[in-house]
């Protein structure tokens, strides 16, 4: 009984391979060590298990840990890294918090616009395709081309300001209105700090590039570019030096 | 006979003149190789103690004008400089005094061994800091700006070409990093292709710093997992233990000319490093801790690199954390990377 026991045992825990060659099977003395075995492995992995193999002390377990607190920072701030920028200060009205983005009027090569221009847009549209363009060198490559003109942005009564599609004047520093009626998605990455790039530092105050300050609006695409370096293989293959 | 050798190696090591002259009225009598005629030499008794007193001496200033606290930084030699350095301990068991001492000398023995001032700091972690990143895949677009910004922030070898960053491209609609493309050579972005960049991701369990048979690599408590570059053997167990290829080993001491070279450094961060240790990304330590943000975020013209502080409910890295969908790398380690990548 207690052979037919062991027999089974050990069927139950090898492959059938040894029997392939016509061995009835492996003899029971020598079946029986490996099965010891087995059991005393078996019991080791239950004692393993019993440690938890991931603990909680990740990065969520420190967040969950400093709750809604928020943290004051002691003597550290991005401020020194922006100290030359211009600043203009923007609401996040989802969570009502502030930040900065660069002063955009500054920047500007031909600001104000009445240095060269006096009436209002309305008024400088010609249909006259020989006619001299003030901006010529501007080429509007946003969207496909046939949906915007330079009246969809720019104000068509007074030259200083944008425009909203409903008219309202929008100034030059709070550019990303305009951009935010098409682009809401993009808008709200932003506000929240997905979409675009931090100048200065991690650090607060926040301080975001704004739209403009990546997208050429009349050309918003990034253009494709030859990467700024190669990969270090790639080195070699080309200069095997 | 023992006692002799010890006592001939020693006279050897501090003070060679005595041994010289001794050796040569010796040499004449004895022949033999040079064991014989250097260590198996026999010795009176008193050549012994007049060459182990002069050696005792030399020694003993020696170690006097190295180790003295009065006589000035500046009438320290790069030697006995280096001598001190040589027995100074783990960075993790100085005390801010030994920090900032190990730091002051080792920016006195650059300027003795290279003519110029550099400024290293001993900064520790800032209070109710955790430092997060997060990497958008879909804005990344392989522009590689990120690799050159790091090479020359943290003075890495101009020559071995290595680099703390990889950018990967991926063919749209799978994640394998065994179909992706580490050596792209075309115009960016190639279309239907995404990049993807990986480097060290500061595990909250890293499994290198298990690992190392010296603890020469710790997580410091703003998360950063840094390295003692003066404690490291070279075993490179780390570099075997990382799961993500965050590791690189250095072979080379880095050749950084002298107006390329990144003056701000840090004792854990891009000082630099000596020839066989292992260093990594360390979230440009010596900018993080000043609240700047790493050369990589700085340089990337894409905004796809965000970086900033986990336990700051209004910062940026929480609200992608929280408001989109994020991955890290090999999730079911256990690793914890502080290193989240999304999508737009």
């Amino acid at each position: 009984m207690d052979k037919i026991k062991n027999s089974l045992h050990h069927r139950a825990f090898t492959f059938s391979g040894s029997r392939k060659r016509g061995y009835p099977a492996l003899p029971i003395r020598i079946a029986r060590g490996p099965n010891h075995f087995c059991g005393w492995f078996f019991l080791l992995f239950l004692a393993s298990c019993s440690t938890p193999l991931h603990k909680d002390d990740g990065p969520m377990a420190k967040i969950r840990q400093q709750g809604a607190n928020t943290v004051e920072y002691e003597r550290i701030s991005s401020d020194p890294f922006t100290l030359t920028l211009e600043k203009v200060a923007v609401t996040n009205a989802e969570n009502d918090t502030l930040f900065f983005i660069p002063d955009r009027t500054g920047q500007l090569v031909a600001f104000p616009c009445n240095k060269c221009h006096t009436k209002a847009l309305s008024r400088m549209v010609t249909r006259d395709p020989l006619a001299k363009k003030a901006h010529w060198d501007i080429r509007l490559n946003h969207v496909t081309g046939e949906e915007l003109a330079c009246t969809t942005c720019h104000s068509r009564d007074n030259v200083e300001y944008l425009t909203l599609i409903n008219n309202k004047q929008i100034d030059y520093n709070k550019s990303q209105q305009v951009c935010a009626q098409c682009h809401a998605t993009q808008n709200k990455d932003w506000l929240g700090g997905a979409h675009g790039k931090t100048l200065g530092g991690w650090a607060p105050p926040r301080v975001s590039a704004t739209c403009v300050n990546c997208h050429n609006p009349h050309t918003p695409a990034l253009e494709a570019r030859w990467p700024a370096r190669l990969n270090t293989v790639k080195i070699q293959e080309l200069d095997p030096k | 006979m023992f006692f002799n050798r010890k006592k001939k190696q020693n006279k050897k090591k501090i003070s060679p003149a005595p041994l010289a002259g001794s050796a040569k009225s010796n040499s004449c009598q004895q022949p033999g190789d040079g064991f014989d005629q250097v260590i198996n030499k026999p010795l009176n008794r008193r050549s012994a103690v007049k060459g182990l007193t002069a050696g005792l001496l030399t020694g003993a200033g020696l170690l006097n004008s190295a180790c003295s606290l009065t006589s000035g930084e500046a009438g320290k030699g790069l030697a006995s400089l280096k001598w001190e350095e040589y027995f100074k301990g783990n960075y993790q068991l100085m005390t801010p005094e030994e920090k900032e001492a190990t730091v002051k000398r080792l920016e006195k023995m650059y300027e003795l061994a290279n003519g110029g001032k550099i400024k290293i700091s001993a900064k520790g972690a800032v209070k109710d800091v955790l430092y997060g990143y997060a990497f958008n895949i879909s804005k990344c677009r392989g522009y590689m700006d990120c690799i050159n910004a790091c090479i020359e922030e943290n003075n890495q070898d101009r020559n071995s070409q290595m680099q703390y960053i990889r950018i990967h491209e991926f063919k749209k609609g799978q994640m394998n990093f065994e179909l992706a493309d580490d050596n792209f050579y075309h115009q960016v972005p190639a279309a239907g292709h995404f990049y993807l960049g990986t480097q060290c991701f500061h595990c909250e369990n890293p499994p290198c710093v298990n690992v190392c048979p010296v603890k020469a690599t710790w997580k410091e408590k703003d998360g950063i997992v840094v390295i003692d570059y003066d404690w490291c053997i070279g075993c490179r167990y780390c570099q075997a233990a990382c799961p993500y290829d965050g590791r690189r080993f250095n072979w080379s001491a880095p050749h950084v000319p002298e107006n390329e070279l990144t003056k701000d450094q840090h004792y854990l961060g891009n000082r630099l490093r000596k020839k066989g240790v292992m260093e990594k990304c360390t979230f440009c330590i010596q900018r993080s801790r000043n609240g700047a943000n790493p050369a990589c975020v700085e340089a990337c013209p894409t905004g796809a690199r965000i970086f900033g502080n986990l336990l700051d409910p209004n910062s940026t890295i929480r609200w992608v954390l929280e408001n989109k969908k994020v991955f890290r790398l090999k999730e079911d380690l256990g690793t914890e990377p502080k290193f989240w990548y999304f999508m737009d």
